[in-house]
């Protein structure tokens, strides 16, 4: 590769990011950075784990970034009473046509490029752990079989706050698996009003598919190739330590409330999406804003707090603000 | 790439070097002036400001060279124009990769891409030389009051007098040296620059510690011999048109001494000077010494004559009489000495005394200074001797040397050869 492939990865990769965020753009209002961390999530190879009140628009997202997306997609509406069977499927017993049976795999919603995992706190952990294998490994394993999963494979969960009625928590080691945590929030005034006039209008916006599989892989590595400084992955790293009560870039607030700081799949999603970030701009190098950039929706669900933090209702987001108001940038 | 980055450090760290000299230039300029108003104070040579001075611009100038060179760029530099200059972070990324070379394509593009936006950069802008109008000014006044003081003012009149040191400003007149045995030849010199010193108003007291005076001070005591002071008068009046002859001479120099002891408020120099002056005035003296010495000088086999009764024997059986009879603690071998003997005894004990042939011998080269109150009958006498610590008053009577009563007369105690020379010296000169 010479340095004008390196330039017109790069164009074309900012190309193709633009065209989904725009493509989602023509459906979702507002939510700029909750589309972005979507997509990077999707380019980074992770998953995203939606997290706001009813209403807000989270599944509508997930549906537009798959309509967008040349890929298969599948939901998987999470109730108290799904079995782990009914989302990764399960064995079922077929008969021969000459006579006989035999076991025949039944692939579940798993099996899809894109799963919207709605509601995914309203399932028992039983079934919330369903997931751990496919989004780790990108496999399911039913009985003695493991079943590869296509790529791209991306898991979109929402999840009402945690102190909603009928909610389970997720548990940590599925928590950790989910590349971004992303808040959203109630829309702004003006995106009110959009809102308003493309939902009760009559008139609904058909998104296109603008990106398939492969250039989404394409992406994947592009993104991967961006050079980062050893001192920005040292950032990177301290910012990650920082979280850990027991570590000397700990702040007052992680000594006090943090009970368990950010596993090293922290570190990876800061550098990973600090290069997205960067080529996102159109850089070859990924600076420490990036990672100031990836920090909060990195850290926010991988940081636990310990009972006086659950008592005084700390919020994770304030820890991580102040990790990154301390943590020494040299 | 590395050359452009090191273009910002080095206009980066000259910025920073500048702003922390202008910082502390007005401190260090003003400690420089305190410095020479307080060498100005104790009349230390004005230099020291001066190399202070230099020494602090040489420490700066070496400061400043070694702080625009630039070694390696480390990551915290870079890191501090990259927020500086708002680079976002590529200065700093691409200084990193730069010194550790990477053969990446997307390495490559990132030092390209950075090395073209440098290069559009110009540091100077972001970078400009500090101007620190107030601390120049200020700096640059503090430093030319500074060398105004050291080099435009001349020094003040020097309150303490320091012969063995610094040289008075005004050249003093050159006077011929004078070869007396027992003096030192330039004390003619030494005394002319006292003299000259108390005219022109440069010596008002005296420096403790001021060996050199002092020494001149007290030879100028001791002087007695109406040769010497002859002579010490002599080179004093060189300069004259006309020579002077003695008398005139010395009662010149006299009168001068009177008139500086009175000018000077240092009591040990007026003392001396007093003394001087005295000495200087006392023709009955001169005669009589001049007669002693020749009658010394008819014997020259330096037979003592103990029958002769001279002013020198009556003078030194009053002093034995008198000083000699507290300190004498010898055995009766010594107390059998002869009267008005002086210095010595006849003991060949082990703890002092000479033998009577040394004794003779010694005393064929003293000559015993009469007392001017050498009158018939009791005398009561009072002399004043400079000391150590000051001046020292003794009092003491002694009878009437009429006649040698060698019932009064005590040997006087051995005198210690370490102390020999100063005896020598305070009592008797050698011819």
């Amino acid at each position: 590769m010479t340095v004008t492939a390196v330039a017109q990865s790069i164009d074309q990769f900012r190309d193709r990011f633009s065209r989904i965020t725009q493509e989602v753009a023509r459906r979702i209002v507002g939510h700029d950075d909750i589309v972005n961390g979507t997509v990077t999530s999707l380019l980074a190879g992770g998953h995203v784990l939606l997290e706001g009140i009813p209403g807000v628009g989270k599944t509508s997202l997930v549906h537009t970034l798959a309509d967008a997306l040349h890929l298969k997609f599948s939901r998987i509406q999470f109730t108290p009473d799904l079995m782990p069977a009914d989302i990764v499927g399960t064995n079922i017993i077929q008969e021969h046509s000459h006579g006989g049976t035999f076991f025949e795999f039944q692939p579940g919603p798993i099996f899809a490029n894109v799963v919207l995992a709605d509601e995914i706190n309203r399932a028992t952990p039983k079934t919330q752990s369903a997931l751990l294998e496919a989004m780790q490994d990108v496999s399911v394993s039913v009985g003695k079989t493991t079943y590869p999963l296509e790529q791209p494979f991306l898991v979109m969960a929402t999840q009402n706050p945690i102190e909603m009625e009928g909610t389970y928590p997720l548990p940590e080691a599925q928590l950790d698996r989910f590349f971004f945590k992303l808040k959203v929030s109630y829309p702004a005034e003006d995106a009110m009003h959009e809102i308003l006039e493309r939902t009760t209008s009559g008139s609904d916006r058909a998104v296109t598919r603008v990106v398939d599989g492969p250039e989404i892989l394409e992406m994947r590595r592009v993104a991967r190739a961006v050079p980062i400084a050893r001192p920005v992955q040292a950032y990177a790293i301290r910012l990650t330590l920082g979280s850990h009560p027991g570590s000397p870039y700990a702040t007052p607030l992680v000594t006090r409330y943090v009970r368990y700081g950010a596993s090293p799949r922290a570190a990876q999603a800061l550098v990973l999406a600090g290069k997205i970030t960067a080529i996102n701009r159109g850089q070859a190098f990924v600076s420490i804003e990036d990672i100031r950039a990836a920090a909060l929706p990195a850290l926010r669900h991988r940081i636990l707090l310990n009972f006086e933090g659950e008592a005084d209702e700390v919020n994770t987001d304030t820890i991580v603000n102040e990790l990154i108001a301390s943590v020494a940038t040299e | 790439m590395l050359s452009a980055i090191s273009v910002a450090v080095r206009q980066r760290r000259a910025r920073e070097t500048s702003r922390l000299l202008w910082k502390i230039a007005p401190a260090i300029a003003a400690v420089v002036l305190v410095l020479s108003l307080v060498v100005r104070w104790v009349h230390a040579s004005p230099l020291i400001p001066l190399a202070v001075l230099a020494v602090v611009c040489l420490t700066w100038a070496a400061f400043a060279f070694v702080r625009r060179r630039v070694d390696r760029v480390s990551d915290r530099t870079a890191a501090a124009i990259d927020s500086e200059v708002h680079l976002d972070g590529e200065l700093r990324s691409a200084a990193w990769f730069a010194s550790h070379a990477s053969s990446d394509p997307w390495a490559e593009f990132h030092l390209q891409h950075a090395a073209t936006r440098l290069e559009s950069i110009d540091f100077g802008d972001h970078y400009p030389p500090i101007r620190a109008p107030r601390a120049r000014i200020a700096t640059g006044v503090m430093i030319a009051v500074t060398l105004v003081l050291a080099v435009a003012f001349p020094q003040r009149p020097r309150a303490v007098a320091a012969t063995s040191e610094a040289a008075p400003a005004a050249p003093t007149r050159k006077v011929p040296t004078i070869a007396v045995e027992g003096l030192p030849p330039d004390l003619p010199q030494e005394l002319e620059d006292l003299l000259a010193a108390i005219e022109n108003e440069q010596l008002t007291a005296l420096r403790p510690g001021d060996a050199a005076l002092l020494d001149a001070l007290n030879k100028l005591q001791s002087i007695k011999d109406p040769e010497a002071l002859a002579a010490l008068a002599r080179a004093l009046a060189s300069d004259r048109l006309q020579p002077l002859d003695d008398k005139t001479a010395m009662k010149d120099l006299a009168d001068r001494a009177q008139r500086n002891a009175s000018k000077t408020s240092s009591s040990e120099i007026k003392d001396a000077l007093d003394q001087l002056a005295k000495n200087l005035s006392k023709p009955d003296v001169e005669l009589d010494s001049a007669s002693l010495e020749k009658s010394d000088e008819t014997e020259p086999n330096g037979g003592v004559d103990m029958a002769g009764a001279t002013e020198a024997a009556r003078d030194a059986s009053a002093i034995a009489g008198v000083g000699m009879v507290a300190l004498s603690k010898q055995d009766s071998a010594q107390a059998d000495a002869p009267p008005g003997v002086g210095a010595g005894g006849a003991s060949s004990s082990p703890n002092g005394g000479g033998t009577m042939p040394d004794i003779a011998k010694a005393l064929r080269h003293e000559v015993i200074e009469a007392h001017e109150d050498d009158v018939s009958g009791d005398v009561h006498s009072e002399e004043r001797r400079k000391t150590e610590r000051g001046t020292a008053a003794t009092s003491y009577s002694r009878a009437a040397a009429g006649h040698s009563d060698g019932s009064r007369a005590v040997a006087p105690p051995p005198i210690p050869e370490t102390r020999r020379a100063g005896v020598q010296t305070y009592f008797t000169r050698k011819q």
